[in-house]
């Protein structure tokens, strides 16, 4: 009892509330972010604005009919809400994509100048994995075109 | 005179389990982490990985900080086109290539972050980590 008495004020005193973590990025060249991947998705990108997200994605063509280079695009916009940006609904749109290509881990995310950086490291959380598992676990930091 | 005593024991029991739980939570919930030099929020993040003691940058929406020290107020490269933040690339030239912890607080605009990101990439610090308060802080 005494020992409980003595450690919980010495926690309070040398601890904080405030437990800190870290997201690893590499900050190399844009180059990365322009290099297309061999797998089923050649080019992955999400811009982040003031007004909602929006993921792009080129897709290789593999029917018989398609020629070498010939890809699908496909966009999905998601509005943010009243609390932020559509974090559930980007992690099921990059879950589909991910059902496409399983080994790519890349993703370049193109936030424009205004976007706070609360908002951006929500969105990198988001998109290295849900519940479900990894998604892309590698972004790649640019800025929207 | 033994009835008190066994009164007493039962009152203490439930206070030394709360006490007990109280530890409990504080030792899950804590950290050792030092106070930040600079008052700013961090940004809330999902992630679990640790951060380890490294050459610190705290960015606020007015100033720069190094190591505690402020090396450059920001205002003027929120208004301004210029992307490589001189003061920050001039002091980087001094130190050794290691990982750069970036602290920065949650509401400052990404045309900083990217700006400090560029000058990090020119001055040859590649790997940085953004540091953010665990959503299981207390």
């Amino acid at each position: 009892m005494s020992l409980l008495l003595l450690l919980l004020p010495l926690l309070l005193v040398t601890t904080s509330a405030q437990k800190r973590v870290g997201l690893d990025l590499k900050v190399s060249s844009g180059e990365g972010l322009s290099v297309p991947e061999m797998g089923a998705l050649e080019r992955l990108t999400l811009q982040i604005t003031a007004d909602g997200l929006e993921v792009r994605a080129a897709l290789r063509r593999s029917d018989v009919t398609a020629s070498a280079g010939d890809t699908e695009q496909r966009k999905v916009a998601l509005p943010h809400g009243p609390t932020g940006p559509d974090l559930a609904g980007l992690q099921a749109a990059l879950r589909d994509l991910k059902r496409l290509d399983p080994a790519r881990e890349r993703i370049a995310l193109q936030p424009t100048d205004t976007v706070p950086a609360g908002v951006l490291v929500a969105v990198l959380d988001a998109v290295r994995g849900d519940r479900a598992g990894p998604l892309f676990p590698q972004p790649l930091l640019g800025s929207a075109p | 005179m033994r009835a008190p005593e066994r009164a007493d024991a039962a009152t203490l029991a439930p206070l030394v389990d709360v006490l007990t739980l109280v530890l409990v939570a504080l030792l899950l919930g804590f950290s050792t982490d030092p106070p930040l030099p600079v008052a700013l929020e961090l940004p809330r993040s999902t992630s679990t990985s640790e951060v380890a003691r490294s050459l610190a940058l705290d960015l606020t929406p007015g100033a720069l900080h190094l190591q505690g020290h402020r090396i450059a107020g920001m205002a003027w490269y929120l208004d301004h086109d210029e992307d490589l933040v001189d003061e920050l690339y001039g002091a980087l030239q001094r130190l050794p290539r290691e990982r750069v912890l970036l602290r920065m607080d949650a509401a400052v605009p990404y045309r900083l972050v990217r700006k400090v990101l560029f000058t990090l990439q020119q001055a040859g610090f590649e790997d940085v980590t953004l540091v953010a308060e665990s959503r299981s802080s207390l």
